[in-house]
C-alpha cells in the first residue's frame, strides 16, 4: 500500500481516527499493531506471517539475553543467524537463481523458472535492522530489553516506517510506545508540512524526472554525455523519492503521536564522502556507524596495525556491507567500495567528515568536487548492471547522437527546473522558516500537486531494496 | 498555527483564482459530469478499408498482433482476404471503440472478427486509456461515448477523483496545465540550439519507440508496463467481466451480425502456471462459451518456444510463422464447425 494511494488514505483515516478515540495506550498499540500488519500483508499475507515468526524468535531471543546473560553471545548469534538468513535468502536467492536453475536442470530436475523466482517481502531490510539493533544493543546493555510482546512487534513493524524506514533506534520509538499519547495540536502543525512536502517532491519532481532518466538507463549503449544527463538526472530523482517516503512517514507518525527521526540533511551540500553519509540516509548511516564501522576499528586497534591500514579498512568494509545491503548486483557493491575507498583517500589525506576550508574559492571547489563524486557514484548505483556501467566509461563515445544530444539536454532542463523547488525551500527553511513565503510555498505546492496528480502512481524507488 | 493558517488563506485564494479564470479559458461549465471530454472527429480509416476491400478476417490486437500475425500469409493459409488492425499500445478500450465504430457501423460484414488479446486484457477496462493512450481513443471515438467513460474512467475513480471531477476546475484542467508545463520544459533547451518542436518531438520519437534498450531494462519496463493485468483484482475475473468492455463488445458483434472470435497470445509473463491466472481462464472460457463465443487459447501452447519470442510479450519472426500458421489451423476449424 503505496503512502500516495487512496487505499492508504482511507487506511490511514481509519486507524487515525480509532487511534485517538482509544483512551488507553494498550488499545492503541494494539490497534496500531493491527494496522501495521494489515498494511504490510496488504499485497501479500505471507509477508506478514513471516513478519510476525521473525519477530517472535527475536524477542524471546532478546529475553533471552535479559534471564541468562552468561550466554549472550549464543542468542545473539541465533538472531543474525535467523536475520542474516532470511535477508540475504530473500535478497540474493533471484541474483542466483539462474544459476540454480541451470544446476537443477544438469541433475536432471525439470524446473519451472516462476517455482524458483521469490519476491523480496517489501521493506525486510529495514526491519531486519531495527531488529539486528535492538538484539546488539540488548547484548551490550545499552538497552533493556521490553517484557512486552505488543510493544516489541509494534517497534518492528510500525507501519509509517515498515517499508523503507527511517531505521529507528530502540531507544527512540519503544520509550514512545511505552509512554501514553495524547493529542495536541502541535502534532499536526508537525506534521501538515512534511506531508505536503512528501507528496510534492513524490509526485512532482521525482515522477516527473524518472520519464527521461529511466529511457536514458534503458538504452544498451548510450553515449558518455547521455549517461552523465541521467545520472545528473537520477541524483535529483532518488533525493526527491527517498526524501518524500520520509517525509510523509514523518507526518504521519506525528499524526499517530510519535516523533521520528530525520533521513537527510541538504545531502548534496556536502563536501566530504564522510559529510555525505552524515547528510544522506541518516539511520542507515548511523547504524552502521556504530554496529559495523566501530566494532571494526576497535578490532582493528587491538591488532595495533599500521595506522593507514587502521584508517583504511572500517570504511571499506562498511561501506561494502552498505553497498551489498542496498541491493544484489556487482554495481551496488562496487558503489558501496566507492565510497569506502572515498571516505578512506580523504581521511588520509587528513581531510575529516566535518571539515570545511576558510576561502569560498576552495569551499565552492570541495562541494563541486563532491558533488560529481556523488552523482558518478549515482549513475553507478543506477546503471542496469555493472556490465554496462563499465561499457559506458570506457567504450561507447562521450559525444551523443543528435537525439541523444536532445534527450540528454531535456533531461538536464528537467533537473536544473525540478531542484529549484529544492533548492527554495532549503533557503526559506533557514531565512523564513514561518512567514508567508513559507506559506505561499506551501500553497503553490499543494497547487502543482493537484496539475501533476494522476491515479496511479510509481512506487518509491527504495522500496526494491 | 499562524503558517497553517497563513498557508490556508493563499490557497484559497489561488483556487477560487483558479475556478475563476480556467472555466471560460478551457470551456468548462461546473458542475460537469467525471470523465475526460472527447472531440467530434473520429477516424473511419479501418470502416473505408473494409467497405472497399471486403476482407472476411479481420484482425484486432495491439503490438503482439503486429508482430504476431502476418494478415497475408494468414489470407494465404485460410484462403480469406485477411485485413489486421494492430494498433500498438491498443487495450481492450480502443478494441471495444473499433469493434463499435469502425467494423458494425461498415456495411459488409468479414466472417470473422478476430480479437487478439493476452491474459487479462479484456476485463482491464482501464487498462492504456490515460496520457497519450487517451489521444489514441479519442481517434476513434465519437463526441459521446457513455459507455467506455463509464467503465474505463469513471468506475475506476475513487470518491475524492469524482469529486474532484464534477466541481475543482483545477483538478479538471490539469492535463492541460500540465502539457503546457511540460511543453515549455521539453522545447526550451533544444531551441536554443536549434531544435525547433518538430525537431525535438522527432527525436524523442524516435528515442522512445526505438527497439535499442539495454535487456534487462526491456524486461523491467515490459513488465511493469503489464503488471497491471496480473493484480489479485484483475485475476478475479467474476468480479472484473460485467465492470468491463468485453459483455459490450460481444453485445455489439451480435447486434450487427458479427462473428467475434478471441485469440489468446501466449507471454512469457512469468505467472504463466498461476493458479490464479488459471481460475480466471477458466472463467473466462466458461463465460465466452455461454455466450456462443468461440475462444482460441494458445496461451500454453508447447509449440510456441521460448526461442520464438524477441522479449517476454513479442514474438520474433520466426514465432509469428508459427504463431500465423497456429491461429490459421484454429480460424479454419470454427469455420468448418459452423
Amino acid at each position: 500500500m503505496a503512502f500516495t494511494s487512496y487505499d492508504f488514505l482511507l487506511f490511514f483515516l481509519i486507524i487515525f481516527t480509532l487511534h485517538w478515540s482509544f483512551p488507553k495506550r494498550r488499545w492503541q498499540n494494539l490497534l496500531l499493531l493491527a494496522g501495521s500488519y494489515y498494511f504490510y500483508g496488504w499485497v501479500q499475507a505471507w509477508y506478514a506471517v513471516m513478519l510476525g515468526a521473525s519477530t517472535l524468535a527475536d524477542f524471546f531471543l532478546a529475553r533471552g539475553i535479559a534471564l541468562r546473560p552468561n550466554r549472550k553471545r549464543l542468542f545473539v548469534a541465533l538472531s543474525l543467524a535467523l536475520n542474516l538468513g532470511v535477508l540475504a535468502f530473500f535478497k540474493y536467492y533471484n541474483f542466483f537463481s539462474d544459476d540454480v536453475i541451470s544446476l537443477l536442470n544438469s541433475m536432471g530436475f525439470n524446473t519451472n523458472p516462476l517455482l524458483v523466482q521469490i519476491a523480496l517481502p517489501a521493506g525486510l531490510s529495514f526491519f531486519t535492522l531495527k531488529k539486528l539493533g535492538y538484539m546488539m544493543d540488548t547484548s551490550r546493555g545499552a538497552l533493556k530489553p521490553t517484557h512486552t510482546l505488543v510493544d516489541f512487534a509494534l517497534y518492528v513493524s510500525f507501519f509509517p516506517q515498515l517499508i523503507a524506514g527511517p531505521i529507528e533506534r530502540p531507544q527512540k520509538l519503544l520509550p514512545q510506545i511505552e509512554a501514553p499519547r495524547i493529542w495536541k495540536a502541535d502534532l499536526f502543525h508537525k506534521a501538515w508540512p512534511l506531508i505536503v512536502m512528501g507528496f510534492f517532491k513524490k509526485l512532482v519532481i521525482a515522477n516527473s524526472i524518472q520519464v527521461t532518466v529511466d529511457r536514458a538507463f534503458g538504452f544498451a549503449e548510450p553515449s558518455g554525455f547521455l549517461v552523465l544527463s541521467a545520472s545528473l538526472g537520477y541524483t535529483l530523482q532518488i533525493l526527491a523519492d527517498f526524501s518524500a517516503y520520509t517525509d510523509l512517514s514523518r507526518g504521519v507518525s506525528y499524526l499517530l503521536g510519535f516523533e521520528t527521526s530525520e533521513n537527510f540533511r541538504q545531502p548534496y551540500l556536502s563536501l566530504t564522502p564522510t559529510d555525505f553519509w552524515n547528510r544522506w540516509h541518516i539511520t542507515l548511516s548511523t547504524w552502521l556507524r556504530d554496529y559495523v564501522f566501530f566494532p571494526v576499528r576497535r578490532a582493528l586497534l587491538r591488532f595495533k596495525l599500521n595506522e593507514k591500514l587502521a584508517i583504511s579498512i572500517p570504511p571499506l568494509v562498511t561501506m561494502f556491507i552498505s553497498g551489498v545491503w542496498h541491493g544484489a548486483g556487482l554495481n551496488f557493491v562496487v558503489w558501496g567500495l566507492y565510497y569506502g575507498v572515498l571516505i578512506a583517500a580523504y581521511q588520509l589525506i587528513g581531510i575529516r567528515g566535518d571539515w570545511k576550508p576558510n576561502s569560498k574559492l576552495k569551499l565552492f571547489f570541495a562541494w563541486l568536487l563532491m558533488f560529481s563524486l556523488i552523482a558518478f557514484g549515482w549513475g553507478m548505483f543506477r546503471a542496469p548492471s555493472l556490465a554496462w556501467f563499465v561499457n559506458v566509461m570506457f567504450n561507447s563515445p562521450f559525444a551523443p547522437s543528435h537525439n541523444e544530444f536532445i534527450l540528454g539536454i531535456i533531461t538536464l532542463t528537467m533537473a536544473l527546473v525540478y531542484s529549484l523547488p529544492l533548492a527554495a525551500k532549503h533557503l526559506l527553511d533557514r531565512y523564513a522558516p514561518e512567514g508567508w513565503m513559507q506559506a505561499a510555498y506551501h500553497a503553490a505546492a499543494v497547487t502543482l500537486l493537484i496539475i501533476y496528480v494522476n491515479s496511479a502512481s510509481s512506487d518509491f524507488i527504495y522500496f526494491q531494496f | 498555527m499562524r503558517l497553517f493558517l497563513k498557508f490556508s488563506l493563499i490557497l484559497t485564494i489561488i483556487l477560487i483564482a483558479a475556478s475563476v479564470i480556467l472555466p471560460p479559458a478551457y470551456r468548462w461549465t461546473f458542475p460537469r459530469s467525471p470523465g475526460p471530454t472527447l472531440d467530434r472527429q473520429m477516424r473511419t480509416n479501418h470502416l473505408k478499408y473494409i467497405e472497399e476491400n471486403q476482407p472476411r478476417i479481420v484482425l484486432i490486437g495491439d503490438s503482439t498482433l503486429v508482430l504476431g500475425i502476418d494478415a497475408s500469409a494468414l489470407a494465404e493459409e485460410t484462403g480469406k482476404p485477411a485485413y489486421s488492425i494492430g494498433i500498438p499500445g491498443s487495450a481492450s478500450a480502443l478494441w471495444y471503440l473499433l469493434i463499435k465504430n469502425n467494423i458494425a457501423d461498415a456495411s459488409f460484414k468479414p466472417d470473422h472478427v478476430v480479437v487478439v488479446f493476452r491474459d487479462t486484457i479484456l476485463t482491464a477496462p482501464g487498462y492504456r486509456v490515460h496520457g497519450s493512450y487517451f489521444a489514441l481513443l479519442d481517434e476513434y471515438a465519437k463526441r459521446n461515448e457513455p459507455v467506455l467513460i463509464e467503465k474505463s474512467f469513471v468506475n475506476l475513480m475513487n470518491p475524492l477523483e469524482l469529486m474532484a471531477e464534477k466541481y475543482s476546475p483545477l483538478y479538471v484542467s490539469r492535463s492541460e496545465l500540465r502539457k503546457e508545463i511540460d511543453t515549455g520544459i521539453r522545447y526550451f533547451a533544444p531551441a536554443l540550439f536549434g531544435c525547433d518542436k518538430n525537431c525535438t518531438d522527432y527525436a524523442l520519437g524516435e528515442l522512445f519507440e526505438g527497439a535499442d534498450m539495454e535487456p534487462g531494462a526491456l524486461v523491467e519496463a515490459v513488465g511493469a508496463a503489464e503488471s497491471l493485468l496480473y493484480t489479485s483484482e484483475q485475476l478475479d475475473f467474476e468480479s472484473q467481466v460485467d465492470r468491463s468492455l468485453l459483455p459490450d463488445m460481444i453485445e455489439i458483434a451480435k447486434t450487427n451480425d458479427i462473428n467475434l472470435v478471441f485469440v489468446r497470445i501466449k507471454v512469457k509473463s512469468g505467472v504463466e502456471n498461476s493458479p490464479e491466472l488459471d481460475r480466471y481462464l477458466v472463467s473466462l472460457q466458461a463465460y465466452l462459451k455461454e455466450r456462443s463465443v468461440p475462444l482460441l487459447d494458445f496461451g500454453n501452447d508447447p509449440r510456441l518456444t521460448d526461442d520464438l519470442f524477441r522479449d517476454s510479450i513479442h514474438f520474433n519472426k520466426k514465432g509469428m510463422e508459427l504463431f500465423t500458421q497456429i491461429v490459421a489451423e484454429g480460424l479454419m476449424e470454427i469455420s468448418a464447425e459452423r
